[in-house]
C-alpha cells in the first residue's frame, strides 16, 4: 500500500483531532474537582495526630483519665522501641504474618479460579454464585467455632477461617470484574479470529484486571482481619491477636497499644505498595 | 484478489419470545476486487446483518457468501477485516498493541507484529501516539487506529460499519475524505455502511440501497463519475440527482413508514 497524496489531509486532520486529544489529557491529569493539594492534607493529618496525642498525654498526666486502662502516648512510644527487640512480640508478628500470607494465597487461588468459573459459565454461576452471596451476607465470624471444632484449637483453624473470609471477597470482585467487560470486545476478538486462549488472556483477564485487583486487595484485608480475630479466640495459635489479648489482661496497655500501632504501620506500607502496583498494571483505566 | 459473491442470502432470527424474524432476504450481490461499495438504507433494514455475513461474523440462514472459491463461514481477518462504528479498541492495550492485535491472534512473532503495527500506524499518521492508551485519543484518532488495525492484516476486503457514525460533522468530513483517499490509493476493496446520503454517493463505485422489513436490496446504483473525486463532485448535477433519488428511496420512504403522530 502506498501513501500518496494523503500527507496533506492527514496532517490537517491530525492537528484538528490532536487538539482534542491534548485537552482531554490535560483534563484527566489535573486534580479532580474538590481534590486538595497533598501537602495540605498531610498537614491536617499531622495536626490531628499531634493534637490527639497531646490531649491524651495531658489527660493522662493530670489523672483526668486512668493511665492504667488507657496508657499514654509517651509510654506507648517507649514500649514501641522495646517491642522491636522483644522476642515474644517478634514471634507473634511472625506468626500473624505467616498466617495472613498462607490464608491470603489460599483465598486468592480459590477465589480467582472459582471467580473465573462463575464469571464465564452461566450454569456454574446459577448454581454457585447464590451460595457465595449468602456466605457474604452471613457475619462470617459465626463460622469460627465450627472451624475450631473441625481443626482444633490450632493455627490451622485460624488459617481456615481467614481463608474463608478472604476468598469470598476475591470471588465476588473477580465475577464483578468479568461482568463489567463490554460484550463488544468479545465481538472484536471474534472478528479478528482470536483463539480461546487469546480470548481468555487478551480480553477476559485484561478486562477483568481492575476487578481482580480489587478482589485481591479486599481478600488481603480480610485475611488479616480473619487471622487476628482467630488469634483472639485461639491462644494456641499465638500471634498478635493473642498477644494483644494477653497484654491487655495483664494491664500492659502500653505494650498492647504499641503492638497495634506497629500493625497499623505494616498495613499502611503493604496497602500503599499494593495500590502502587495496581495503578501501574491497570493504568489504562480512566481515573 | 477475488470477487465476493453473495447468493440468495437470508438471515432469520428467533426472538426470545420464539417469534421468527427475517433480518434480510433475497440478497444477491457481486463485489469486484478494488471496488468501493456503499450500503445505505433505513434503520432496521439489515445492513449490519449483511455486513456481518460478508465477514463471516454471522452465519446466514440461507444462501451463501463466497470469496473467490472459498465459502465464508467464519471470520478470517486476512480475507475480510472489520472497522466498527464504536471503534472497539481494547482500552487495556496501547495503541500499537491494538493495531497489532489481529496479527498477534494470527500467530505472528512479537517482533513482526510490532514492526507491522508501527508501519500501519505511520500509514494513518499516528506514529506519535503508538504508546498511548485509546482513552487518551479523540474519537477521530481512535477510528484511525481501528482502520490501521483492520489494514494490518492486509485484508482482501475492508468491511466498515458506519465508521464515522459516532463522530461530529467536521471530524467526520475530514476523516472521511482522508480515509477514502488512503483506501483509494491502496486499491482496497471496501464495503461501507453509512447513514449519510453524501457519503454514500461521494465514495461509491456502486451504491446498494436497501429497504426494510424484511431487509432486501431495493436498488443498486452505479456512480459513473471518475475517481478520485474531490469536493467539486458534490456541486455537479449528477451528484444532486443521485441525492434527490436516494432521499426519496431512503428517507422519504422511512418517513411514510414511520409511526403516525396524532395531534
Amino acid at each position: 500500500m502506498n501513501k500518496i497524496g494523503i500527507v496533506d489531509s492527514s496532517t490537517k486532520a491530525l492537528s484538528v483531532s490532536d487538539d482534542r486529544g491534548t485537552s482531554r489529557r490535560r483534563k484527566s491529569s489535573s486534580p479532580a474537582a474538590g481534590a486538595a493539594p497533598r501537602a495540605r492534607v498531610n498537614l491536617w493529618v499531622l495536626g490531628i495526630l499531634i493534637g490527639v496525642a497531646a490531649l491524651w498525654q495531658i489527660a493522662s498526666s493530670t489523672h483526668l483519665i486512668d493511665k492504667k486502662f488507657v496508657s499514654d502516648p509517651l509510654s506507648i512510644l517507649t514500649s514501641l522501641g522495646r517491642i522491636f527487640t522483644d522476642a515474644t512480640a517478634l514471634t507473634a508478628i511472625g506468626q500473624t504474618l505467616y498466617a495472613v500470607v498462607v490464608s491470603f494465597v489460599l483465598g486468592a487461588i480459590i477465589g480467582i479460579v472459582l471467580g473465573f468459573f462463575i464469571g464465564l459459565n452461566a450454569t456454574v454461576r446459577a448454581a454457585y454464585f447464590p451460595i457465595v452471596r449468602v456466605l457474604m451476607g452471613i457475619p462470617t465470624v459465626v463460622f469460627l467455632p465450627l472451624l475450631i471444632l473441625a481443626f482444633g484449637l490450632s493455627t490451622t483453624a485460624g488459617i481456615a477461617f481467614a481463608t474463608l473470609v478472604s476468598f469470598v471477597q476475591v470471588v465476588v470482585n473477580v465475577v464483578a470484574g468479568i461482568d463489567l467487560i463490554d460484550p463488544k470486545y468479545y465481538r472484536v476478538a471474534h472478528a479478528f479470529n482470536a483463539s480461546k486462549w487469546h480470548l481468555f488472556f487478551h480480553v477476559v483477564v485484561s478486562g477483568a484486571a481492575p476487578g481482580i485487583f480489587a478482589g485481591l486487595y479486599h481478600g488481603l484485608r480480610n485475611s488479616f482481619i480473619g487471622v487476628v480475630i482467630a488469634q483472639l479466640y485461639i491462644s494456641a495459635a499465638g500471634g498478635v491477636g493473642f498477644l494483644v489479648y494477653l497484654w491487655t489482661n495483664n494491664f500492659q496497655i502500653d505494650d498492647a497499644m504499641a503492638l497495634i500501632l506497629l500493625m497499623g504501620a505494616i498495613v499502611i506500607i503493604v496497602g500503599t505498595s499494593w495500590k502502587f502496583v495496581e495503578a501501574r498494571v491497570t493504568s489504562w483505566q480512566q481515573r | 484478489m477475488s470477487q465476493l459473491v453473495v447468493e440468495d442470502l437470508s438471515v432469520e432470527y428467533t426472538s426470545m419470545s420464539g417469534d421468527r424474524f427475517t433480518a434480510c432476504t433475497d440478497i444477491n450481490l457481486t463485489i469486484e476486487s478494488g471496488e468501493f461499495v456503499t450500503i445505505i438504507g433505513p434503520s432496521g433494514c439489515g445492513k449490519s446483518t449483511l455486513l456481518h455475513c460478508l465477514g463471516g461474523l454471522l452465519q446466514p440462514s440461507g444462501g451463501s457468501v463466497k470469496l473467490g472459491e472459498s465459502v465464508v463461514d467464519s471470520p478470517d481477518p486476512h480475507k475480510a477485516s472489520f472497522v466498527f462504528q464504536d471503534y472497539s479498541l481494547f482500552p487495556w492495550k496501547s495503541v500499537v498493541d491494538n493495531v497489532g492485535m489481529g496479527l498477534k491472534f494470527a500467530g505472528g512473532s512479537k517482533k513482526e507484529v510490532a514492526a507491522q503495527a508501527r508501519e500501519k500506524l505511520e500509514f494513518v499518521g499516528l506514529t506519535r501516539f503508538a504508546d498511548r492508551y485509546p482513552r487518551e485519543l479523540s474519537g477521530g484518532m481512535q477510528q484511525r487506529v481501528s482502520l490501521a488495525r483492520a489494514l494490518a492484516l492486509e485484508p482482501q476486503i475492508l468491511l466498515m460499519d458506519e465508521p464515522f457514525g459516532a463522530l461530529d460533522e467536521q471530524t467526520r468530513r475530514a476523516l472521511g475524505e482522508e480515509m477514502s483517499q488512503i483506501l483509494r490509493a491502496a486499491g482496497q476493496t471496501v464495503v461501507l455502511i453509512t447513514h449519510s446520503l453524501d457519503e454514500a454517493i461521494f465514495w461509491a463505485d456502486r451504491i446498494v440501497v436497501m429497504s426494510a422489513s424484511p431487509g432486501r436490496i431495493a436498488e443498486v446504483i452505479e456512480v459513473k463519475h471518475p475517481q478520485p473525486r474531490d469536493l467539486s463532485f458534490m456541486a455537479t448535477e449528477e451528484f444532486q440527482q443521485l441525492r434527490v433519488h436516494l432521499f426519496e428511496k431512503v428517507e422519504f420512504n422511512q418517513l411514510q413508514r414511520g409511526p403516525k403522530v396524532s395531534a
